[in-house]
């Protein structure tokens, strides 16, 4: 769970700009407050992929749309909680997240589809509850140990 | 989007001069890799030292670039930080790609 006063707090809006500048400030954050993490590139390439898919599907066709993302530092793992006032997920499920092929022919290579697979690859715990007020929130963990 | 490229032997260098690729910049990187490689007449080398991140946007932007030069141009990367590195082999694009250690390793491969 996060806390009530989490330890990283931002809010942006949904537009692939505002997801740079919050992910570049996680990252100033993450280094003023001295969090003694290992895996803050881990984190970073996880929000990167959740915040994305925000901006492209809950948030599509509306730029005003709202995210918030709060992450806790834990000793071991960061504590994750993000919201947003778009869309449901699809079937409010999260998505599968399979693994796209790459051993195909070089023209048939996939360029997209690897959000969610990095994702659930990298991150542990992973919940989606849609709230009764119509926004998404999604919370999971990241493990931070030295590797 | 800053990309600088040069020639060296039949082998097109193409620098990106940027910390991110990402989804913001994504289709913008794709048209300027086609400008820069436009006219190669050989291999294309990407070196991505000044890079620390990607997201699976900028990834598959570096596919497209891959993908647009055709067939008969082969694309190696060089150069890659942790991060990138960690985006390559998670989604298995690092068999994919040749990938070199830095851009002078590339050049003598």
């Amino acid at each position: 769970m996060t806390k009530n006063n989490p330890d990283i707090h931002i809010e942006l809006e949904g537009t692939p700009e505002e997801v740079r500048a919050a992910l570049m400030k996680l990252r100033a954050r993450v280094s003023e407050q001295q969090l003694e993490t290992f895996n803050a590139g881990t984190l970073e390439v996880v929000l990167a992929e959740v915040l994305n898919n925000i901006v492209e599907h809950a948030l599509a066709n509306h730029s005003d749309g709202t995210i918030t993302l709060s992450a806790d530092y834990d000793v071991n793992q960061w504590n994750i909680r993000v919201r947003d006032d778009g869309a449901p997920m699809p079937g409010n499920q999260i998505p599968a997240g399979d693994q796209p092929d790459v051993d195909t022919d070089f023209l048939d290579l996939p360029e997209g589809g690897f959000g969610w697979m990095m994702v659930r690859t990298l991150a542990r715990d992973i919940t989606y509850y849609r709230t009764p007020q119509n926004w998404n929130e999604l919370t999971f963990t990241i493990p931070d140990t030295p590797t | 989007m800053n990309l600088t490229s040069k020639t060296k032997g039949d082998t097109r260098i193409v620098t990106v001069h940027e910390t991110r690729i990402d989804a913001s910049v994504a289709i913008l990187f794709k048209d300027r890799m086609r400008e820069e490689t436009d006219s190669a007449e050989g291999r294309v080398v990407l070196d991505l030292s000044k890079v620390d991140f990607i997201d699976s946007s900028g990834l598959g932007a570096i596919v497209a670039a891959m993908k647009q030069l055709g067939s008969k141009h082969r694309m190696d990367l060089s150069g890659l930080n942790e991060n990138v590195d960690k985006v390559f082999r998670l989604t298995r694009m690092d068999t994919v790609f040749k990938i070199h250690p830095s851009l002078e390793e590339a050049l003598a491969a």
